[in-house]
């Protein structure tokens, strides 16, 4: 990847990985392989209240709806299928049903969770970036600490500002331009989409506000070609190995 | 010491343990597994603890300490009901019309101390609107893996044992009983762990809406302190699965804590790594050199070394 300044940020994985697929029922969580850019958008506004209150977290939102993201998953990941009990909200209105139990029920639901070697890479293009803005991101990329769901620890080692980025980064299907036999795994990603201005798309997708977020409009989905290969598999797990 | 995260990653030698299971097939108990690419890269399957199942082993040490310090519960959490401030309903009649979710939000946190600390998501009917507001955990936990060159699973045979009609099976005069003699198939690992935990305290008491401290600072501290006083017992005694017969021999703890004082996380490091304290003093002495004196890693090589590092912590913490 080149034409443009890359902040890229490696993160080493610490536990296991887990990021349910936005097409996935509560029930059946299937697991994506790497992060979403949308994830990533919201692990940097999460940073940005941390560093600096509203005012960073806005600034690291425009950078985030704005510039492009990439993601180059670890060497290799191992995806493990299990069963873990939940509570599981009633679909019963309110506690009528059971006044005695309150809202929430025991159950199962089926998960994945994700084993990574490597290191996870993520990638913001800068080139049109304020020096203040840069400086910023590069903050909130050092205090970002997990992706996905809670728990699955990344812990940033290095963060630095290149003009190319090496192989191996995930491509929008649209775009892929290179051998497709190196892009083997296909996954739908998301992506922060559209508003009527910026600050209508963060209240949209700020989860304490009224203003709703509609699928497909202000938060988008997009098909990625990951560079994974499945090397092994069985009814209780996957073996990726990245070709690039 | 004014602590705004804290992280701990190490190495737990538990032995002969079933803290969690996945569920059973006819007599035989599945024990949890998880696939691993060691540092060999070689694939192996090992033992593992969820992090869910930690995170409720030291819920319910914070909610012992909670009823001794009478700290302030909610109706629920008192009876340690885990739809926690949710089922509370003079919590949700003590709103007027109009309520905002701010100010249900901080009202949640000065009832409870359960509700601040672990997260909720309050899904009610409150003040005449239906209500989705959530409330992050102030302590997250990852899984415990075991190390692949260290970790054993094996079964063992067990009978119910019933001294008359021998021959018969499980099921006796009705069928529906399960009085007759039965056998049955459980698992016991025992193995070196890797665990990591990571401790938010700049979080605790403060609304995640408004990002304000609804709780007088002596209060914040009382939780501060009774968090990681949980979760250093969560080490000393895990409380899980099978404890009735497979109570678990805790051997050692080894590894290191990370304290940082600014907004920069504290650093964590998965144990799986042989080289994992090396990693985080290194990864420690980066952070560092960009906010000097942010970050302090402090290494234990036994339970008891970790105990009182976690004691030395709780008595010097600040607001």
């Amino acid at each position: 990847m080149t034409g443009t300044r890359w902040m890229e940020a490696l993160y080493r994985p610490v536990s296991l990985f887990s990021l349910r697929t936005a097409q996935a029922t509560s029930s059946g969580g299937k697991t994506l392989l790497v992060p979403t850019p949308y994830a990533v958008g919201m692990a940097l506004v999460d940073a940005g209240y941390r560093i600096g209150g509203e005012t960073a977290a806005k600034a690291l939102f425009r950078m985030a709806a704005t510039q492009r993201i990439l993601l180059r998953p670890p060497e290799e990941a191992v995806v493990t299928n299990t069963f873990v009990k939940i509570l599981k909200e009633s679909r019963k209105d309110g506690l009528s049903d059971a006044p005695d139990k309150g809202p929430y029920g025991s159950s199962i639901a089926f998960r994945e969770f994700c084993f990574f070697r490597g290191e996870l890479r993520v990638a913001l293009s800068v080139g049109d970036l304020a020096p203040k803005d840069v400086a910023l991101l590069e903050d909130a990329l050092w205090h970002v600490q997990y992706f996905g769901k809670r728990g699955s620890f990344f812990q940033p080692v290095d963060v630095r500002v290149v003009e190319e980025l090496p192989e191996g980064y995930c491509v929008p299907a649209d775009e892929l331009s290179g051998d497709p036999s190196l892009f083997m795994t296909v996954q739908v990603l998301d992506e922060i989409g559209e508003g009527k201005n910026l600050d209508d798309l963060f209240d949209r997708l700020n989860s304490y506000s009224k203003s709703r977020a509609q699928l497909g409009k202000h938060r988008r989905f997009r098909e990625y070609r990951l560079p994974y290969r499945l090397v092994q598999s069985s009814h209780h797990y996957s073996w990726y190995r990245r070709l690039v | 010491m004014r602590g705004s995260s804290i992280g701990i990653s190490g190495l737990v030698t538990l032995d002969l343990h079933s803290l969690n299971n996945e569920g059973a097939e006819g007599n035989y108990l599945q024990t949890r597994l998880v696939q691993i690419v060691g540092e060999d890269q070689q694939l192996y399957t090992v033992n593992a603890v969820s992090g869910d199942m930690m995170k409720h082993i030291q819920a319910e040490h914070l909610y012992h300490i909670a009823l001794e310090q009478e700290l302030s519960l909610c109706g629920p959490c008192k009876r340690f009901d885990a739809n926690r401030i949710v089922a509370d309903d003079d919590f949700a009649a003590s709103f007027g019309a109009k309520a905002l979710d701010s100010e249900v939000l901080s009202r949640a946190l000065e009832w409870c101390v359960l509700d601040d600390l672990e997260g909720i998501l309050i899904t009610r009917e409150i003040g005449g609107t239906k209500r989705s507001i959530g409330r992050k955990s102030a302590v997250e936990f990852g899984w415990l893996v075991g190390k692949p060159d260290t970790t054993r699973t094996d079964e063992y045979f067990h009978v119910k044992y019933a001294p008359e009609g021998r021959g018969k099976g499980s099921g006796e005069r009705t069928g529906a009983e399960n009085t007759g003699q039965n056998i049955f198939h459980r698992p016991a690992s025992s193995g070196r762990y890797a665990a990591v935990v990571n401790l938010d305290l700049f979080r605790v008491g403060r609304n995640d809406i408004t990002l304000e401290y609804v709780l007088p600072p002596e209060e914040r501290l009382k939780r501060q302190k009774a968090l990681l006083e949980s979760v250093l017992y969560t080490f000393l005694k895990p409380s899980g699965a099978h404890r009735n017969t497979q109570n678990p021999h805790i051997v050692g703890f080894e590894g290191c804590l990370s304290v940082s004082t600014t907004t920069q996380p504290a650093p964590l490091t998965s144990a799986l790594n042989s080289r994992f304290i090396e990693e985080m003093s290194r990864i420690a002495d980066v952070l560092n050199k960009r906010r000097p004196g942010s970050v302090q890693v402090i290494p234990f090589g036994s339970l008891g070394e970790f105990a009182e590092h976690m004691s030395e912590l709780i008595d010097r913490l600040e607001v």
